[in-house]
């Protein structure tokens, strides 16, 4: 198992965001997480990527214990995100972005670089390959020398797909990755998602709402409301599952 | 002794509350640090220097008109300094009200020259004895004052319709916009207001010490910026204790340990409570 | 793929660093190469700070110190031990670091303005110990009669002389900013200062980093502290004040937070500015003061701002 949360719980105040949610996922899977507004989807991601402490329940990544660890350290073990409201370093470059992905594993260190040794100039030139090869799998090859801040909505969504992917992760964690997108845009997404797993091996960990994205590209869905996992299965299980449909349309009139 | 160093510490510590209250009112509504505001503290103080001292007018007279002047700069402060960067980095206005601040040391300097100046009011410097500690005339005056203008305060925020907007965009700047509120305005209230009680604080210590000069302004703005940051930043009474609590606690310094801690013991305790808790004594939420 | 060509700051640079050394050639007025080899001191202090507040984003409002120790640290081992310059210069430099690093440590709890104040605190009490321990530092009176720096059978004794070892301590400087600035490695300090959580889930150890950079900035605000001492033969608590500290930050934020072309033109006007309005008499601070307001009504964020001088650093000539 590539990744596991048990009876994971996150408490805010009086408010149990993350409710003894238990879930497993696949090395090789695209695994999705859905579940309407407020349902905890977001605080999930922030305890498996250490950027919260869970309240109680422990975390593994390939059967080691993460819990408590720093997000840097759980970074380093195999684990990259993007987020829901987008986190990029707004006045650096395009490449700049992705490379800085690629810092936790290059040699690169102070020393080298002031002494601009040999390392230095090798690495460089390294991180700098492989940053324009990302950027040609996200499609932002024709950006690279703007400032992040000026890339259109879509494209800085992809961007930060591309900086998560630069850590060479095991588990890519897409936090609503379609969100303001139009209908050329997550095509494009969608493509880009399926070949990084089929292509690059990297399991996918993703939420969201367009339900023509989560369906047409998950193995495996699972669902929350109120905190709590509320169901869990193959795509078209889940779209026939009452307690589904009963949650989404339970909020929607 | 310790009873004396007690209300020595009380008179110190409430001019600071008085000159932190106007950095935390800045604080509250634009989440920016006036570091004009130790200037605008010594200005009140040498127009009431002057007044008294050439002028020969009443001393509680000039006091007000002191108060009354300070307001006026805390106006163009905001106007000159402030305004024209509100959508500039916060470091940009840092430097701004840091020229205006030399501009205004300097400005003293020439017109008053570097020397200290005192004010002569004998009643003021009287004392009497009371349970065996010596109290004066202006300990009792910055007391009476400080209550009376933190309550006029308070009646301003509460009771008056630029004090509900002063309280709403420290809330919440967009909104307020929204709701109605004449958002510049309400910056500029709050600008004469917190000046004005700087300025104040200004004219009762350098009457207290018996110094009036152009860096006067100095030391007691940067205690008066620790005493907010202690008392969380944007709440009125948290400067008003944090301000005390450093005074008492530099008398009771120089009293007891030596002279040169006397200085350092704010910065000392800064940092202790920092290092416990990194948002101040009683900070709810942070707003910069 | 990249142009061909010349990149034009290389080409800048070259001229200054002719420009340089030639200098004491061209002018050889004493008064002017004293003030020359201050301004250089003030480019180290602005350049230094620039690391810490302008690239990895940490105000930091008590530089002075780093300054004042490093200062400290080479008068007293040269007058009360008799060290030898360069092991006092770097002694100097190393000494300002691990305060540095002391100043810096609570950046891994404290953020924001409370991280601002905490400095501004470090500062004050740096400066309190220097003006009341006076059985080591002799307080406000300070220290007099720092001797002549010796090093390599090389006496450095005349303002030309200070003004070679400045000017060399200088470029060394410059070099070694300038590579961290304009690196992957600057970039990681940008990034932390753009969006630290972002950083740290990229697997960046922050707190690494941020503290690494004041320990940098110290470290050359000391070297800058050691020349000062060596250079005035005479040091006291008066120029480690908070004022110092602002006008360093205000060298940084005029020039451009973040840009170190910036920082050095920062430096170089706060520096001369009072010199230059001399015949202002008594009204010359009067105008600084305005100086810096002006400047910054007109340009926010700096005269040459941190995209400026990126954009600077990638022009080319020749080629196409
Ligand atoms: N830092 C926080 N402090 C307090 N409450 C929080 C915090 N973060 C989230 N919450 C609350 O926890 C609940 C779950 O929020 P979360 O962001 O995880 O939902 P979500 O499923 O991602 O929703 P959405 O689809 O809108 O993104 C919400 O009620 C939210 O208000
Ligand atoms: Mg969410």
């Amino acid at each position: 198992m590539l990744l596991k949360g048990e009876k994971l719980i996150k408490r805010f105040g009086g408010l149990l965001a993350v409710d003894n949610v238990d879930f497993e996922v696949k090395k090789g899977e695209i695994f999705g997480l859905i579940g309407p507004n407020g349902a905890g989807k977001t605080t999930l991601f922030n305890l498996i990527t250490g950027v919260m402490e869970p309240t109680a329940g422990s975390i593994y990544i390939d059967e080691e214990e993460v819990t408590k660890l720093p997000p840097y350290e759980i970074a380093n073990r195999g684990i990259s995100r993007t987020f829901q409201e987008i986190k990029l370093f707004k006045a650096l470059n395009v490449e700049e972005n992705v490379m800085l992905g690629m810092v936790s594993n290059s040699k690169i260190g102070l020393l080298n670089t002031i002494l601009h040794s040999g390392t230095y100039k090798r690495e460089k030139r390294r991180i700098e390959e492989r940053a324009y090869n990302i950027l040609e799998i996200v499609g932002l090859k024709h950006r690279i020398g703007w400032q992040a801040k000026n890339l259109p909505y879509g494209e800085q969504r992809m961007l930060e797909i591309g900086r998560a992917l630069a850590t060479s992760p095991k588990i890519l964690a897409l936090d609503e990755p379609a969100a303001g997108m139009n209908e050329q845009e997550s095509d494009k997404l969608l493509e880009t998602i399926n070949y990084i797993r089929d292509k690059m091996d990297i399991t996918i960990f993703i939420i969201e709402h367009d339900m023509k994205v989560i369906m047409s590209l998950c193995d495996r869905i699972m669902v929350m409301d109120f905190g709590q996992k509320i169901a869990e299965g193959k795509p078209s299980e889940i779209q026939n599952n009452p307690l589904v449909i009963e949650a989404y349309l339970g909020r929607e009139e | 002794m310790f009873g004396q160093q007690i209300v020595n510490g009380l008179a110190l510590g409430l001019t600071y509350s008085l000159t932190a209250i106007g950095f935390t009112l800045i604080f509250g509504v634009l989440g920016l640090i006036n570091f004009a505001h130790g200037e605008v503290y010594m200005m009140g103080a040498f127009i009431a220097f002057t007044l008294v001292a050439f002028l020969g007018v009443n001393y509680f007279v000039a006091f007000l008109l002191a108060i009354a002047f300070s307001g006026l700069m805390g106006y163009f402060l905001e106007l000159i300094a402030f305004r024209p960067l509100r959508n500039a980095i916060p470091e940009a206005t840092l430097i701004a009200t840091l020229g205006v601040s030399t501009f205004l040391k300097e400005f003293a300097n020439i017109i008053w020259g570097p020397e200290v100046h005192t004010i002569n009011t004998p009643f003021l410097s009287s004392s009497f004895a009371l349970g065996g500690i010596q109290i004066s005339v202006i300990q009792i005056v910055i007391l009476i004052v400080s209550v009376l203008l933190m309550w006029g305060l308070q009646l301003i925020l509460y009771k008056t319709k630029t004090g509900y907007a002063i309280r709403a965009i420290s809330q919440d700047m967009g909104a307020s916009y929204l709701m109605g509120v004449n958002v510049d305005n309400t910056i500029a209230m709050t600008f004469v207001i917190g000046s004005a009680l700087g300025g104040a604080a200004g004219v009762l210590m350098g009457t207290y010490y018996g110094a009036f000069y152009p860096t006067m302004g100095y030391m007691p703005g940067l205690k008066a910026f620790v005493a907010m940051v202690l008392g969380g930043l944007t709440s009125i009474p948290g400067a008003v204790i944090g301000g005390i609590i450093l005074g008492i606690s530099e008398t009771l310094a120089g009293a007891y340990i030596s002279a040169g801690v006397q200085d350092a013991i704010s910065f000392l305790i800064l940092i202790l409570i920092l290092l416990f808790f990194p948002q101040g004594l009683s900070g709810k939420k942070r707003s910069a | 793929m990249e142009k061909r060509g010349f990149y034009l700051y290389k080409l800048i640079a070259l001229i200054l660093l002719v420009l340089g050394i030639l200098f004491p050639l061209l002018v050889s007025d004493q008064y002017v190469i004293r003030i020359i080899n201050m301004t250089f001191i003030y480019i180290i202090l602005s350049m230094s700070l620039n690391l810490i507040t302008g690239v990895t984003g940490q105000f930091h409002l008590g530089h002075a110190a780093f300054y004042g120790v490093g200062a400290y640290i080479a008068a007293l081992l040269s007058v009360k031990l008799h060290v030898s310059f360069l092991f006092a210069f770097i002694a100097g430099g190393i000494g300002a670091g691990f305060i540095g690093l002391l100043i810096g440590l609570p950046t891994i709890r404290l953020r924001d303005i409370y991280l601002t104040v905490t400095t501004l605190g470090f500062g004050e009490i740096v400066r309190l110990i220097l003006l009341n321990w006076v059985s080591v530092t002799r307080g406000p009176m300070g220290i007099p009669g720092i001797p002549y720096p010796e090093f390599f059978g090389i006496k450095i004794m005349s303002q030309i002389d200070f003004y070679y070892l400045i000017f060399f301590v200088l470029i060394l400087s410059v070099v070694v900013l300038f590579r961290i600035t304009y690196s992957r490695y600057g970039d990681i300090l940008r990034a932390i200062r753009e969006n630290e959580l972002a950083a740290k889930t990229l697997g960046i150890n922050t707190t690494i980093y941020k503290v690494t950079a004041f320990v940098i900035g110290a470290l050359f605000a000391g070297l800058a502290g050691a020349l000062f001492a060596y250079f005035s033969a005479y040091i006291s608590p008066d120029s480690f004040t908070f004022a110092e500290s602002i006008n360093i930050l205000a060298m940084v934020v005029i020039g451009g937070l973040g840009s170190m072309p910036g920082a050095i033109l920062g430096a170089v006007i706060l520096a001369l500015a009072p010199e230059a309005f001399r015949f202002l008499a008594e009204y010359r601070m009067v105008v600084v003061g305005l100086l810096m307001l002006g400047v910054i009504l007109w340009r926010h964020s700096g005269l040459i701002g941190e995209q400026t001088a990126i954009k600077f650093m990638n022009m080319k000539i020749g080629g196409k």
